[in-house]
């Protein structure tokens, strides 16, 4: 998979967005702003030119005008006439006192100077120059400056010359003043950051639409000088920058400057680029601005639906309004179902679990899960329960959980565990311990569950269990051993009283049919005695109906039999002995004694003497009416057993052979009944 | 060995049993010189009698005859138990002892007696 690109923020996109789109933008401003300037550049170079050629077109109509001038005066038949004074007032009147008019021969000598009266002339042309160009050229001359003879100031002559048959015979020039070019700088009516200069051929300022006073007759910078013809160049003039333009004249080696400062234009430059600038800057703000407010009302729902989103996964409550942005709010729907769905379904979950733990609480088991590699059990609250513990015990390790088995059973059920984990046997185990509680209680426990592995390595990953508390089951368990030991230890001793039973019998009866007899009498007083513990769930038997069942097989209907005594319980183990040994009585009376006659009487009464944890009771045995008594004359089984079970019962009994019928006293003791 | 004359103390809380028990001891040649049918009697009488052997009723009307057996022990008079019980009923420190199992007939009896009588002439 290919590394992801840097991501930024939507404003941060947006931003790209914008100066993509606004770049192309600014650069069109700036090339606009750029071309107005070069366009204003343009038209003020073009304004310098046109200035330039309009005071070049100016300068020589104005020579025009003074060759005009002289041409005509050339024809004036005064001068071909040589009538010099007539030449001189007729030129001094056309001239009309723009400038003077000087006649010099071909020798240089001054014929006729307006500027003097006539006849005041200097002697010699005080401009031999333009004589010497007159004579080299034959056109008319316009003069570089030069010290007039008669003026004493600088002039300068426009000159034209006069033939004679093809010969130069004269030069006539008009004589003017720096004063009559300036008024043609002024005649351009230009503001007055133009600067116009006129210099002549020896680079000398004639005229000047500044300073002209001061730089009258001075050298013109070199620069200005040396600049070509008809072109815009720039250079310095009286400390600032201009743009230059040189131009010369049809008829002159003059030449006249414009000159225009170039902090128009700079300032222009300036003025567009700090325009361009603020521009730049202003956009970029807009954007950044903008971009930034946009980017907030986009990511700001966003952000929202990101924080839902994390709330949905944390399954925390979250709230969601629509945005204005149709994307934004198919994910705000989406995460509302979402939420809905998962709403829907943990409902069905909880629902599930609470089920699961009334289940739980109803079964009573606990539940724990144990991460292996975490070594954290967490156990729920019913498993709480049985340990005793608070919720502060919800996780512990594995060993804090062996702490609380049993120190008995605590390094067996260790091992086994571990057992479990090593692994082996599926995973599925059962165990029984026991736990101490917090309580310090013990109880019981069954602890089922699961081990679940990695599937590759096999390794122990998780343990799921439930804990079920089995004390009552155990008790009950214990209870079922203890009754079934009985019950062998009842039949047994009930079988070994049944042996002895008939090894007595048999010791004291030769003829088979009377052993079996007395046998089966015997062990039918043992089986009624039997009966009688039983209906009482072995727990005991009442006195009186111990003796009527003893009585039962011998009493005949014109027997008078009494039995008379207050209730009273005997233990099962006596209620056996009693038995036999009333069995015994009763058999020796049926035989001998009151049952033995039709009209015999035998009273049994008994009285009892509370001693708080036993009871004392004194039973009378007492036959009437029988035939004559006869005192045994050896000890037989039956009085062996009254003694032996009077022993047994913790009493004693007396036998007394008087002459009404046989009395037995028999005095032993019970523990007091509970019931 | 002969068992004619030798003194035996029974711990037995079933009146027949005991007769029938001190019967077949008689038989056997046995002199039986006390018997006791609960446990108070018992120790008692363990404290005092001179025998040679004795045969103990596990339970005594739900009460263990261990008292008895380590008075006898004490006094080195060899005995038998009897007992309805299998013989996880045997007090742990009596484990090694013969162990009659109700009922039982005289000849298993005899078998044990002589059994724990030849042992403690051995040791002797």
């Amino acid at each position: 998979m290919a590394a992801p690109k840097r991501a930024h923020s939507a404003s941060v996109h947006l931003i790209y967005l914008a100066l993509i789109v606004a770049g192309p933008l600014l650069l069109l401003v700036g090339a606009l702003l750029w071309r107005s300037v070069a366009l204003e550049r343009g038209q003020l170079e073009r304004r310098v030119l046109q200035v330039l050629e309009a005071l070049v077109a100016d300068l020589d109509r104005d020579v025009d005008r003074r060759l005009t001038i002289l041409q005509t005066l050339a024809t004036s038949p005064s001068l071909a006439a040589e009538d010099w004074p007539a030449f001189h007032a007729q030129a001094r009147e056309g001239l009309q006192g723009k400038g003077y008019l000087v006649l010099v021969d071909a020798a240089g000598r001054q014929l006729v100077n307006t500027y003097l009266p006539y006849g005041a002339a200097p002697a010699l042309t005080g401009d031999p120059e333009t004589l010497r160009r007159v004579r080299e050229t034959g056109r008319p001359v316009v003069s570089d400056l030069f010290i007039s003879l008669a003026t004493r100031q600088p002039v300068y002559n426009v000159s034209i010359p006069v033939r004679r048959d093809g010969t130069l015979r004269y030069v006539v020039s008009i004589g003017l003043t720096p004063a009559d070019l300036h008024a043609i700088l002024e005649g351009q009516s230009l503001d007055p950051r133009w600067t116009l200069t006129i210099w002549d051929g020896n680079g000398r300022i004639l005229s000047r639409s500044r300073d002209q006073g001061r730089l009258l007759g001075t050298a013109v910078p070199g620069d200005l000088r040396a600049s070509p013809l008809g072109r815009i160049t720039r250079l310095a003039l009286d400390g600032e920058d201009n743009f230059v333009a040189v131009g010369q004249g049809e008829w002159s080696n003059w030449r006249a400057a414009v000159a225009f400062p170039a902090s128009l234009i700079d300032s222009q430059v300036q003025e567009s680029l700090l325009l361009w600038g603020l521009t730049i800057v202003l956009v970029a703000g807009l954007v950044v601005v903008f971009a930034w407010l946009f980017g907030r009302a986009l990511t700001s729902p966003l952000r929202a639906a990101t924080a839902a989103a994390g709330a949905l996964g944390r399954g925390e409550p979250f709230e969601l309004r629509e945005s204005r942005i149709v994307e934004v709010n198919a994910v705000i729907a989406a995460l509302l179902r979402a939420q809905r769905e998962v709403e829907q379904s943990s409902a069905a979950l909880r629902r599930s679990e609470e089920q699961l733990r009334t289940a739980a609480e109803a079964a009573e088991f606990g539940a724990h899960h144990y991460d292996v590699a975490a070594d954290r059990t967490e156990r729920s609250p019913q498993f709480l329960k049985i340990l005793g513990a608070t919720s502060g015990d919800q996780t512990a390790t594995f060993d804090a959980g062996m702490g609380y088995v049993h120190p008995d059973d605590r390094e067996a059920t260790r091992r086994r565990k571990q057992e479990i984990l090593a692994g082996g046997d599926g995973g599925r185990y059962q165990l029984e311990y026991r736990i101490r509680r917090t309580d310090g209680v013990v109880r019981w426990v069954l602890d089922r569950g699961q081990v679940m592995r990695d599937p590759s390595s096999g390794r122990a990953l998780q343990v799921v269990g439930v804990v079920l508390d089995i004390t009552d089951l155990k008790a009950a368990e214990q209870r079922h051993r203890l009754l079934l030991d009985e019950l062998n230890h009842r039949v047994k001793n009930t079988l070994a009283i049944v042996q002895a039973l008939a090894q007595q019998t048999l010791r004291n009866t030769a003829d088979p049919d009377a052993f079996a007899a007395a046998f089966e009498a015997r062990l039918g007083s043992l089986a009624r005695a039997h009966d009688l513990l039983t209906r009482d769930s072995w727990r005991g038997a009442p006195l009186g109906e111990v003796v009527s069942a003893a009585l039962a097989p011998f009493v005949a209907a014109d027997h008078r039999v009494s039995i008379a005594g207050p209730a009273v319980t005997i233990p099962p183990t006596a209620t056996v002995t009693l038995s036999l040994m009333l069995h015994e009585l009763a058999t020796n009376a049926a035989k001998y004694g009151a049952l033995a006659e039709s009209m015999g009487a035998l009273d049994i009464s008994w009285t009892i003497a509370d001693n708080g944890a036993t009871v004392e009771i004194h039973l009378c045995w007492l036959e009437r009416d029988g035939p004559a008594v006869v005192p045994p004359t050896r000890q037989g089984f039956g009085s062996r057993l009254l003694a032996t079970g009077a022993r047994q019962l913790g009493g004693q009994v007396e036998l007394t052979y008087e002459a009404t019928g046989l009395r037995c006293a028999l005095r032993f003791i019970v523990p007091t009944s509970s019931g | 060995m002969s068992l004619a004359g030798m003194r035996v103390f029974i711990v037995e809380d079933e009146t027949m049993i005991l007769i029938v028990l001190e019967d077949s001891l008689a038989t056997m040649g046995f002199e039986v010189v006390a018997s006791a049918l609960e446990l108070d009697e018992a120790l008692a009488k363990a404290a005092q009698i001179t025998c040679d052997v004795a045969v103990l009723d596990i339970n005594i009307a739900g009460r263990s005859v261990e008292p008895v057996a380590n008075l006898l022990e004490s006094r080195g008079i060899p005995f038998v138990f009897a007992s309805g019980y299998g013989r996880a009923a045997l007090p742990v420190r009596h484990g090694g002892r013969p162990l009659l199992t109700k009922p039982y007939n005289a000849e298993a009896l005899r078998a044990a007696l002589l059994k724990v009588l030849a042992k403690s002439e051995a040791d002797a």
